[in-house]
């Protein structure tokens, strides 16, 4: 389990990074490590060039004001974690970020190079799909901004060029006032330090949380490893959206995340279990993203 | 107190690029000039000779190569030594260089919180990072913690019972 | 001594009041403060100067014929230093020996591959790194075949995975015991279900290594590795390489990072880097596995199990028969552990009274990595399918399990009890135990327990159903050596065996008396964390009534020391004991007759007192750096020691029928009850350990520290085979499995608090009582797990007829209730 040979690069910003991107061929970005070590190992990766953007400080920051949260792509999982901004702001992300493996791998993985690597059983891809995350993408030829949903292509694969860098992933705040809006991130993951067999991440807003039985007003829901892709279910939002919460409708929208999703046999989980999971999960997300709403 | 230690296996590497590495590790300054290949792990092993980094796994699951760099935990199986250059890195040799024993390693003895060893060194950095930052964490805390490293042998629960008997001596000190 | 009363300890010690003797006390290990600084010497810690690095390639085929090998830009590669095929190595050296004739295993593959992660060929140079690429520069061309990993479909041998042999199935047998028809014709119930084992294995945090020496001048090879048993299966190496065992010495440093019954077999390994260590003219050639390999194709998976399970039993709950059979699917060779298969015939009714049992196995080879030994060999899916089909007739009946085996367990009036497979239990209060782990559970159906009708209740109706079960499972301990070759002994020839036939293996132990005073004991077996160095020296300590401290422990190699068993099976604590006792005896005799000679008196004139020599008249004494002093002069004679301990079911008259039939013989029977507290969320199929009460007995604890530690890790890794590891293959033979995200060890977050009490019954049949005890919670956790959910899943009516018990298992049984 030994790397085939690489040169090294350790630019200091955006800028000469990109240029190196744009330079150099066969060239990977590495950022937290965590999943590219492991293929390169395997030798599955045998790039010539190692871009090392862990010297990218402009990258680490988390910040929000009344419109958007914007997380640098070089956050480690224990910054999100950790983040007072993302718990008041966008509480899924730190409750996303405290699944992934235990924190030894959250003080070195990022967001952005769990976005560029788009595995779909991915904890932040689910969320960035279901909330509207916007993946902020530079280049030598400039920068660009790309909605999530569209970013994630098939199994892997993503809208990224080879010499892009991701900068930047981007929630505008518009559709989830957290005072009317509940967040949850729920999935099953049997050991530790495994990727989950699948997880759901979903939000809630309400019209008025005092009221008897407040209106839904907004639903995102979305699936992580149910999909060669991460999958959001949009049926399942309009049919929550425009009446009060009800246990018979979480019922209803069970069975459609069962009949939605589009998992593949794995090891321990076969198709028709998954589809059993993306059901019984997507009541229990939603369940608690409700009740969060209401306090 | 910087001792000075340089180590140059280019011979190894014969035609190779090679790069150039300073770093601190257990307050010694090493200068090496190493592959970017080489990972941190075997660097410290092989070239450092710190053994006790132990390599169960090379991917990220075993807890067994956990070391700390510039006061963070990491698995040093998944980063590469070319990029420590500059930096400080602690093992369990730094831990103890007249043979006497910390406060977390005199308690996993105590508690026999270890049976073949493999593991030990890793969790005894973990353990020491918890408590640094968390001087009396609740089980809870502890299973959270230590769930980056794998015991194959004691099942665990000596283990908690020794970052409990950790705490209070430190607690003590 | 109380005979076989079980008395409950207290494991606390306290250090001030136990001056007088060192054994039974939880000593601190001494083995710790080298591992805990970080100074012990691991087998990957050891790279001789000039030492090269060897790698594997590895076949990514489960069946093909091998066409070609080339080789040739690796070869020419400025930076390697030697490349062996299969080819080149069948030139020069053997195949591996099997564990069944007929069979010729080579440690690279020759014309064929038959698994996934075989090793095709072996590459050396200056370091891993250049090893990994110049593996790369190697093509191998195949002609692939069709690969069977079902076992089921292996046996009807529509592919033969060894023409040679003809057939999948190599080796079988049938035992009939009592009067089995009879049981099943008049029993008024008879049930008969299938279970399924999952393949598993001890994994073992350290992977396998090895740093092999040639010396020209003497045509002898060094090899260091952390082979288990490397004084009982040496032959392995030195017979593939062709040398006599004299010539080959294998070494085990004394910190191994776990084996737990993996690391018997690492033979190929050790081999392969012995040849490429001859042909570069004795430079020293390392390996060291990685997890990958270790995974793949380390040879190391065991058990993998299918069982069709009869049983008869009356409408009172008696059992009358039972009906054992079983498919074990070996992987591509039948290895070493064959009689893995056989082992449960020691414990072959579990804690039952029953006469009449039939047991049939069938040994099946596949296209996967050949199984090795792993903690419990064989018996832990014999205990789970057991007590599987136990749950199923109590169910029959509407009988609490509980009460069903109750009724139906040995009695402690029947000790020892001898199985009708002949083997013996020695003592234990079977009863006893079952009631007591049930009133140590009554408790949490107190209010706020976690079996708090209520809470139970309310937890139902969200869809989490607990359960708890009682189960009571024997650990057979101290394993004789003589059965251990059954399969490749002439079967017909053993009814009319002699007793005189038998050959066991003695546990040796020597020692010698330095010039400090320090006596130095010299272990002839390997240790893989169990304390031995510790435990020796308390044995010693109190024989020679010295201190710990005056002690030093030492390893032989397999040439010094003579072919022996060692440690597996859970045999030390015995073996060890016996041997310390009679090494101390020993010494004390060869010092009281220096100490005689020197003052030239009779013997009877002197006696040996803790830890000197002095005339009975009280003038004058020797010390023992004294007496070595003097033993010095006179051509070191009488300071050292050396003692063979036999093994204790020799002298037991009653074990001589299964010593003459080679039935396992394992005279001590450590005994647990246990009741893991489950929850099972009948939604999503996972299940939680709530708590794990234990209730364990190996008879007098040598160490009390140990015993608990060999307790919890052992239970840890029962839990994992329960809920956890597994690995699968696909149909065309490609392992599923190969990485530890797949491989799901259990971590802090996957054990829960277990209280775990101990008594102590002592075994009649062992010096100090003790009884084996290296393997227990990997035996009976995973029945007690499955047990438990079964519980959980009584208003289903649910039994768990596969483990691991997988949430997506869980799934198939409850969804269409
Ligand atoms: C034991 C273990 C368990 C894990 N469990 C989970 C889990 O449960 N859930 C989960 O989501 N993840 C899990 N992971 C993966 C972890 O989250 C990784 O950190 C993450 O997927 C990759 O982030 P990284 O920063 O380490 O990226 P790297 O490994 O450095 O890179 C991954 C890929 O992304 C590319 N990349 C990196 N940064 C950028 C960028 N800024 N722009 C463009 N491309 C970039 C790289 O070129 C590479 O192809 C686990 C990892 C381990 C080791
Ligand atoms: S060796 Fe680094 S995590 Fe296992
Ligand atoms: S003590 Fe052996 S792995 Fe932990």
């Amino acid at each position: 389990m030994k790397p085939s040979p690489f040169e090294y690069h350790r630019p200091s910003t955006v800028e000469e990074a990109v240029d190196l991107l744009a330079d150099l061929s066969d060239a990977e970005l590495m950022a937290g490590n965590q999943s590219l070590s492991i293929i390169m190992s395997n030798r599955l990766a045998t790039p010539d060039h190692i871009i090392d953007i862990n010297g990218l400080d402009e990258l680490q920051y988390i910040d929000s004001d009344g419109d958007a949260v914007e997380i640098g792509a070089l956050s480690r999982h224990c910054d999100l974690e950790t983040s007072e901004i993302l718990r008041e702001a966008f509480p899924i992300l730190p409750e996303a970020a405290e699944q992934i493996a235990g924190p030894v791998v959250r003080n070195r993985g990022t967001i952005g190079g769990s976005i560029g690597e788009a595995d779909p059983a991915g904890n932040y891809p689910c969320v960035a799909v279901a909330l509207d995350g916007e993946v902020e993408i530079a280049s030598s030829d400039g920068r660009r901004t790309i909605g999530a949903e569209e970013y994630f292509i098939a199994y892997m694969l993503t809208d990224l060029e080879e010499d892009e860098l991701i900068t930047d992933i981007r929630f505008s705040r518009d559709a989830f006032p957290i005072s009317r809006t509940g967040m949850a991130f729920l999935g099953q993951k049997r050991a530790a330090q495994t990727w989950p067999t699948l997880s759901v991440a979903s939000s809630i807003r309400v019209d008025d949380p005092t009221a008897d039985a407040p209106t839904v007003e907004d639903v995102r829901i979305g699936l992580a490893n149910a999909a060669d892709v991460p999958i959001r279910i949009e049926a399942i939002e309009d049919e929550l959206e425009g009446e009060p919460f009800t246990e018979a409708a979480l019922d209803t929208v069970g069975e459609m995340a069962y009949e939605n999703v589009e998992p593949q046999d794995e090891m321990h989980a076969d198709e028709r279990y998954k589809r059993e999971l993306a059901r019984e999960y997507t009541k229990r997300a939603l369940n608690t993203a409700n009740s969060r709403a209401n306090t | 107190m910087y001792i000075s230690m340089s180590i140059n296996n280019s011979d190894a590497n014969r035609d190779r690029p090679t790069q150039e590495v300073s770093l601190a590790v257990n307050d010694e300054e090493v200068t090496a000039d190493i592959e970017p290949r080489l990972k941190l792990s075997d660097f410290l092993r092989n070239d450092v000779d710190l053994n006790s980094v132990r390599i169960g796994c090379e991917h990220g699951v075993c807890g067994a190569c956990t070391i700390s760099v510039d006061g963070d935990l990491v698995k040093s199986c998944m980063m590469y030594a070319v990029q420590t250059d500059g930096s400080e890195i602690e093992t369990v040799e730094g831990l103890s260089d007249d043979g006497s024993l910390d406060p977390v390693q005199e308690a996993f003895h105590e508690e026999h919180a270890l049976q073949c060893g493999f593991c030990t060194s890793g969790f005894i950095m973990s353990t020491r990072a918890l408590l640094q930052d968390n001087p009396d964490p609740s089980r809870e805390e502890i299973t959270e913690q230590l769930s980056s490293n794998i015991c194959r042998c004691t099942g665990y629960q000596n283990i908690y019972e020794a970052v409990e008997t950790a705490a209070e001596k430190m607690e003590n000190d | 001594m109380s005979g076989s009363k079980a008395s409950p300890v207290d494991t606390e010690i306290d250090e001030e009041t136990n001056e007088e003797t060192f054994t039974g006390k939880g000593l601190d290990r001494v083995e710790d403060h080298r591992i805990l600084t970080g100074r012990a010497e691991y087998i990957h810690d050891i790279t001789p100067e000039d030492c090269l690095e060897m790698g594997l390639l590895r076949t990514t085929h489960a069946h093909a014929e091998i066409v070609e090998v080339d080789a040739v830009a690796a070869e020419e590669h400025p930076d390697c230093d030697l490349v062996l095929t299969g080819e080149d190595i069948a030139e020069h050296y053997n195949p591996m020996p099997c564990g069944l004739p007929g069979i010729s295993e080579w440690s690279l593959a020759k014309d064929r591959v038959h698994f996934v992660g075989e090793p095709v060929a072996l590459v050396v140079a200056s370091d891993r790194y250049v090893v990994e690429d110049l593996i790369d520069l190697i093509d191998v061309e195949y002609d692939t075949l069709e690969a069977v990993s079902d076992p089921l479909v292996a046996r009807t041998d529509d592919t033969v995975l060894h023409e040679e042999l003809g057939t999948n199935v190599p080796d079988d047998d049938e035992f009939v015991f009592g009067d089995v028809s009879d049981a099943f014709d008049e029993a008024d119930n008879v049930i008969e279900n299938q279970y399924s084992w999952g393949r598993i294995s001890g994994v073992p945090l350290e992977t396998a290594g090895v740093v092999a020496s040639y010396d020209a001048e003497t045509d002898t090879f060094d090899i260091d590795c952390n082979i288990q048993l490397h004084t009982l299966v040496d032959d392995t190496v030195y017979e593939t390489l062709g040398y006599d065992a004299d010539d080959v010495a294998l070494n085990v440093p004394p910190d191994v990072g776990g084996s737990f019954g993996t690391k018997i077999a690492l033979h190929r390994y050790c081999a392969l880097a012995a040849m490429a260590s001859h042909q570069l003219d004795g430079q020293p050639v390392k390996y060291v596995e990685d997890r990958i390999e270790n995974l793949q194709g380390g040879d190391m998976h065991s058990s993998d199990r299918e069982y069709l399970v009869r049983i008869a039993y009356d409408d009172d709950g008696t059992i009358r028969g039972l009906d054992i059979n079983f498919v074990d699917d070996y992987g591509a060779y039948p290895r070493y552990p064959v009689n893995q298969v056989l082992k449960p015939l020691s414990v072959l009714t579990n804690a039952y009274d029953v006469d009449a049992v039939r047991y049939s196995y069938e040994l099946v080879l596949t296209n996967k990595t050949s199984q090795t030994a792993y903690r419990g060999f064989g018996v832990d899916p014999h205990l789970y399918a057991l007590e599987s089909v136990v749950d199923e007739a109590a169910y029959d009946l509407s009988m609490d399990p509980y009460d069903f085996r109750w009724g139906n367990l040995i009695q402690p009036e029947q000790m020892p009890y001898k199985l009708p497979s002949k083997n013996i239990y020695d003592s234990g209060d079977f009863p006893e135990a079952q009631a007591r782990i049930k009133e140590l559970v009554e408790e949490e159906r107190t209010e706020g327990g976690l079996l708090d009708p209520e809470i139970v209740e309310q937890r139902r109706e969200n869809g989490k159903y607990r359960g708890v079960s009682y189960t009571v499972h024997i650990e057979p301990g101290v394993s004789g050596a003589d059965w251990t070759d059954r399969q490749r002994s002439d079967r017909d020839a053993l009814d009319d065996r002699d007793r005189a036939d038998v050959d066991e293996l003695p546990e040796h132990l020597r020692c010698e008396v330095g010039d400090d005073g320090t006596v130095t004991v010299y272990l002839a077996t390997d240790s893989s964390g169990q304390g031995h160095q510790t435990i020796a020296k308390q044995l010693l300590a109190d024989e020679l009534g010295i201190l710990p401290s005056e002690i030093e422990v030492e390893y032989l190699d397999s040439v010094e020391a003579p072919t022996e068993y060692g440690s597996a099976a859970s045999r030390m604590a015995v073996m060890l004991s016996g041997a310390a006792q009679g090494l101390g005896e020993t010494l004390a005799d060869n010092l009281e007759l220096l100490a005689a000679d020197h003052w030239n008196v009779e013997t009877s004139a002197v006696a040996y007192q803790d830890g000197a020599v002095e005339m009975i008249d009280g003038n004058d004494r020797l010390t023992r750096s004294e007496l070595a002093e003097i033993d010095a002069n006179f051509g070191d004679r009488l300071a050292q020691a050396s003692y063979n301990y036999q093994h204790p079911a020799t002298d037991v008259a009653a074990f001589d029928e299964a010593f003459v039939r080679k039935y396992p013989v394992y005279p001590t029977a450590a005994f647990a009850a246990n009741a893991p507290i489950v929850e099972v969320d009948i939604e999503t199929g996972e299940v939680e350990i709530l708590k794990l009460y234990s209730l364990r007995d190996c008879g007098t604890q040598l160490n009390p520290t140990i015993v608990e530690g060999q307790a919890q890790g052992g239970l840890a890794q029962g839990i994992g085979a329960a809920l956890l590891e597994e690995f699968p293959y696909d149909e065309s033979g490609q392992p599923q499995a190969v990485t530890l995200f797949d491989y799901l060890l259990p971590s802090t977050k996957n054990i829960p608090e277990m209280q775990i009490e101990h008594s102590e019954t002592p075994s009649p049949f062992t010096e100090t009582g003790a009884k084996g005890t290296g393997e227990g919670g990997m035996i009976d956790g995973p029945a007690s797990i499955a047990t438990a959910i079964n519980r959980a899943l009584e208003p289903m009516d649910v039994v768990v007829d596969r483990i691991p018990a997988t949430p997506n298992r869980i799934r198939d049984y409850v969804r269409d209730e």
